[in-house]
């Protein structure tokens, strides 16, 4: 019975499913859009979605800020923060998931503890802290900060609980220590465990704002994002340049998100089965 | 085998990322302050927040060019940053810039934190203005520069004064021929425009300080004459200030405009007049794009017979955390800038008006026969330095609590203009509130 | 790292029976490998999380110096008391902050759970089709929002842009968007719907690809609708991940920053108007401390918050607990 009226309600879920992708998918068409559109077809009523060509703000927009010295910046701070996440997550993953470990539960403990802090609240002691270590306006400043995601210690943790302690009984007696099995054993099985913290990491990371507007100053360490909305500043009004800065800033992640989407879904989706730490834990976003 | 390869390679990568942050820390190294470039010459890191496509970017950039290119032992860079607020962060995380271009309110900050130059002494000093020029600059924008203690820590380069820029042909089709000379007179042009042509009479900007002309054309002021430390807002003039303001937010043939889109709703051709400032002029023109003449003309004067358009702008200023060689380099730049050769490069690629009365000479000249035409390129530098010339040019009253009062007075009269209370309650709201703030009885 | 570049796993070693001081020694190193292990990321945490939660409730009795307690000045709870104070706005930025919040968080779960229902297929086996589909919902949430909010921006634009035009072609009258103080929030509002949204969608199709099929089977052969399955199957498996999207999407909507600085011009003194209209406490929090560089004030306002988020927490874990089933 439910069988029949199958095809007519798949066709239109189809066509709803078309609908709410386009949704979601236009403001980025329309972006691009406006990056190459003629300067007279860009205000007009009703507003045109097909316009021609003129690559003119593209090279406006080269030419008005030094977007390779910015872009460096940005590729520098995300590649460090995602390698030294991985350092420390895994170590402390790691160790968290050492049965010969004591004190295992209080230190996993304080780490859920820190997933109750909100970054929002401790903005402005972060700020003290890092003029006392001296990293404003500072490449280190903006690595600091997020070398440790407590998300990426327990994706670690759950990781290195499923290999079999067999694993570890074999490797003691070769002699190895933890260090030797963390290294040569471990981590090499730990793939999709680096993946996973290495993509979160990278587009939390690409994506951060209001940290490195607070604590940059000059040029010297300014990332792409800061960049772009001081560009939204001073150029309010050259909305074709505007659009296409912002494409320049989006493309990277759009580009790593495409090639590996599975990847980033399953990420995401993998807060909901593990139930420890699906407890408030920092947004992806800040 | 298999391992090992995998050993060297996680090792080299991790290598390369610890290279990779160690560079960046040497490239994010504090840099500013090193008083010598590579090749022995000076370096002058110079903050400001014109946007290299902007008008007064490329002025200033060809102005720079010129500057580096005829000073051999001095580069100037500019770093295009939002000043006024970043480079107070900077002085506190002790890597400032060696000048900037900020804004008048944001000095007391500075001046708190001891961060600026007194240029009395290079005003003063051999490389200085005499007395003469000193008087040449524009009284208003040069009595701005010097906090309530006399001290000088501003020399004046962006000078915006108030201006409306008009359609030409919705003007002309609507039987316009005079911008008009009174407020009342400007509300009745715009209905004008509306109901020949269509198009909307005028376009005014929320986020401007338009009621502070207005309060003073209307014979305002802040305090109580006589009484220095007592607001004076409860007052007629503020009362006819509000109710003008309201009329003008809420007639019809008005509307208010973002900011950033104001210059497109003009450019569409279906605004008549835009209120803005003189140095938006260039900048709507080139958004026009010749589809249309955009005239100019000053505001219309208020009840106390003359018009008292606002002055606002960035000034220079040299930071004292950069070596006497830095400060000495950035004053020759400012010098140079305010030559009658920097200024007509200014005035006339920028479209702002000249810092002093001694450089309009030279700003015509470069500016050649078209500059009195209006409309025309030169039309916005024209009608404010009539402006400036008439004299009837106010500053803002400064103070270190100053901004906090005029958002207090600004959001008063917000809230009449949106019907969510009356006049009267508006000014005794504002008396009372921005008291608190002057008696520091409230943070912020 | 040079010991490590001899794995011991290529040769054969001889099993010698080790010595019973190396044991000790190596029990020894088993403690404390431990500690080793997770220092750098407790010394990394104490600095930068630990430390500043402890230090921003000390910093807001201080009229705070960047210089450190000696050169600060204590001045007890007049931060707090000024807090209070209508004038300081931090009361109005609150109940913009629940406004925003208040709309936010039911929306992103009615919307979240309508679109992963209309995905569902892309639970249990995804299509070349649904993998697409969802790619394009998720992809907003991956993009920095700054970025995202300059095209809104232009979308919202009053005269020009699409969102007035598609008013105009349901014969609403056009609005002002972000240069109204009414509609400049909802405005703010829908373009973080639309970057959020995905997140919520992949969450829920992780919590309905956890039902299994012969739960839906078995209530259809009881005789049940469409509805009434979604309404006693569906939605209680879903309770536990409804639960942390309320959690999760309440603390995300409460530091909501740059999309509201992008929207309304936060380059431009902070953001938040017009009006304050959209002055939330996060904007708040950031104008008080890194424009007008009121440190200790800016302290008093993140405890406040950092005390409604961990309440607000609590209370939601509370409530939600009792209505949750897992299954």
């Amino acid at each position: 019975m439910r069988l029949g009226q199958g095809k007519g309600r798949r066709a239109l879920r189809t066509v709803f499913q078309a609908i709410v992708a386009l949704v979601f998918l236009f403001p980025f068409y329309w972006a691009m859009v406006l990056s190459v559109a003629p300067k007279s077809h860009v205000f007009t009523l009703p507003p045109d979605l097909l316009p021609g060509w003129d690559f003119h703000p593209w090279v406006q927009v080269f030419q008005a800020a030094p977007w390779g010295l910015y872009f460096l910046h940005s590729v520098i701070i995300t590649g460090s923060t995602i390698i030294l996440v991985l350092i420390t997550g895994a170590c402390a993953g790691y160790a968290l998931s050492l049965p010969t470990f004591r004190g295992r539960e209080i230190v996993f403990g304080i780490f859920l503890a820190a997933l109750m802090v909100p970054p929002e609240a401790i903005l402005i002691p972060d700020y003290v802290v890092a003029y006392h270590l001296h990293i404003l306006n500072s490449l280190r400043g903006q690595v600091l900060p997020f070398a440790v995601n407590v998300f990426a210690i327990f994706i670690f943790r759950q990781f290195f609980k499923t290999l079999p302690s067999e694993l570890w009984d074999a490797a003691q007696l070769d002699g190895a220590s933890w260090w030797r099995y963390l290294w040569n054993l471990a981590l090499p099985l730990a793939k999709p465990a680096v993946a996973t913290v290495s993509l979160l990491t990278f587009s939390s990371q690409w994506s951060q704002f209001q940290w490195p507007l607070i604590i940059t100053q000059g040029q010297s360490a300014r990332p792409v994002e800061v960049a772009l909305s001081y560009f939204q500043g001073f150029d309010g009004t050259h909305w074709r340049e505007l659009a296409a800065a912002s494409i320049l800033t989006l493309t990277p992640i759009v580009m790593v998100f495409l090639l590996t989407q599975r990847y980033f879904v399953v990420s995401v989706a993998g807060r909901v089965d593990d139930r420890e730490s699906s407890a408030p834990m920092t947004p992806l976003n800040r | 085998m298999k391992h090992r390869t995998r050993t060297v390679w996680i090792t080299l990568t991790l290598f390369s990322g610890a290279a990779l942050a160690g560079c960046g820390t040497n490239a994010a190294a504090p840099s500013h302050n090193s008083p010598l470039h590579g090749s022995g010459k000076t370096l002058v890191t110079f903050w400001e927040s014109h946007s290299a496509a902007n008008q007064q970017g490329k002025a200033l950039a060809k102005i720079v060019r010129e500057f580096n290119h005829s000073h051999s032992g001095i580069t100037v860079e500019v770093h295009v940053t939002p000043a006024s607020a970043k480079a107070l962060a900077a002085v506190q995380a002790g890597d400032p810039p060696v000048m900037a271009m900020i804004g008048h309110q944001p000095q007391y900050g500075y001046e708190r934190a001891h961060a600026l130059v007194n240029l009395k002494s290079f005003i003063n000093g051999p490389n200085g203005f005499s007395s003469q020029q000193r008087h040449q600059i524009w009284p208003a924008v040069y009595q701005a520069e010097f906090t309530p203690s006399h001290q000088q820590y501003l020399f004046p380069v962006d000078i915006k004064v108030a201006e409306f820029f008009y359609n030409a042909n919705l003007w002309k089709k609507s039987g316009l021929s005079s911008p008009p000379t009174t407020w009342s007179q400007l509300m009745t042009d715009a209905q004008q425009i509306q109901s020949k042509t269509g198009a909307m009479g005028l376009g005014a900007r929320l986020d401007h300080n338009d009621w502070l002309p207005l309060f003073y054309s209307n014979g305002g002021h802040y305090y109580k004459p006589g009484h220095p430390g007592q607001l004076d807002l409860n007052s007629p003039a503020m009362a006819a200030t509000i109710r003008q303001v309201v009329a003008r937010d809420n007639a019809p043939s008005v509307k208010i405009l973002s900011y950033n889109t104001s210059f497109e709703d003009f450019a569409s051709g279906k605004l008549g007049i835009l209120e803005n400032t003189a140095d938006g002029y260039e900048m709507v023109r080139e958004e026009v794009g010749g589809k249309f003449p955009v005239g100019v003309f000053s505001p219309p004067p208020g009840s106390s017979g003359h018009s008292e358009s606002l002055y606002q702008g960035l000034s220079f200023v040299i930071f004292r955390h950069a070596s006497q060689a830095q400060q000495q380099a950035a004053w020759s730049f400012i010098k140079y800038f305010d030559s009658p050769h920097g200024q007509s490069i200014w005035s006339t690629v920028g479209g702002e008006p000249p810092v002093s009365r001694a450089d309009v000479a030279s700003v015509e000249k470069m500016a050649g026969g078209q500059f009195s035409a209006n409309p025309g390129p030169y039309a916005g530098t024209a009608v404010a330095i009539r402006e400036l010339e008439s004299g009837h040019v106010i500053h803002k009253i400064l103070g270190p609590n100053q901004s906090e009062i005029d958002t207090v007075i600004q959001d008063q009269i917000q809230s009449v203009v949106q019907h969510k209370e009356s006049v009267s309650q508006a000014l005794s709201n504002m008396q009372k509130q921005a008291t608190a703030y002057l008696s520091g009885a409230a943070v912020q | 790292m040079q010991e490590n570049l001899q794995t011991p796993w290529e040769k054969s070693r001889p099993l010698a029976p080790p010595l019973s001081a190396a044991r000790t020694l190596r029990r020894t190193t088993k403690a404390v490998s431990g500690w080793l292990l997770v220092l750098p990321a407790l010394a990394i945490l104490t600095l930068f999380t630990y430390g500043p939660a402890l230090l921003v409730v000390a910093m807001s009795f201080y009229h705070w110096s960047l210089g450190g307690f000696q050169d600060s000045q204590w001045v007890g709870a007049l931060h707090y008391q000024e807090l209070l104070n209508p004038i300081s706005g931090f009361l109005e930025s609150l109940s913009v902050t629940f406004y925003y919040v208040g709309i936010m968080v039911p929306m992103t779960i009615a919307l979240g759970l309508g679109i992963a229902w209309l995905f569902r297929g892309a639970a249990h086996k995804p299509t070349p089709w649904l993998t697409f589909t969802r790619a394009a919902v998720f992809l907003p949430y991956i993009t920095p929002a700054i970025a995202t909010s300059i095209i809104w921006v232009f979308i919202f634009n009053p005269q020009f842009g699409l969102a007035n035009a598609a008013l105009r072609f349901f014969h609403i009258p056009a609005l002002g968007w972000l240069v109204s103080s009414t509609w400049a929030l909802p405005a703010v509002m829908i373009n973080n719907l639309w970057h959020n949204l995905g997140f919520t969608v992949v969450l829920f199709l992780a919590g309905l690809s956890n039902i299994p099929g012969e739960a839906v089977e078995a209530a259809w052969l009881d005789g049940a609708g469409g509805w009434q399955t979604f309404r006693y199957v569906v939605l209680p498996y879903l309770s536990p991940v409804t639960l942390m999207v309320v959690i999760l999407t309440t603390i995300q909507a409460m530091q909501a920053f740059g999309s509201i600085y992008a929207m309304t011009g936060g380059q431009f003194g902070g953001g938040g108007g017009p009006l304050n209209s959209t002055t939330t406490t996060a904007i708040y929090l950031y104008k008080s401390a890194f424009i007008f560089f009121h440190y200790g004030y800016g302290a008093a306002v993140s405890v406040v918050l950092f005390a409604l988020l961990l309440l607000m927490t609590i209370v939601q874990k509370q409530v939600g607990e009792r209505y949750t089933t897992y299954q």
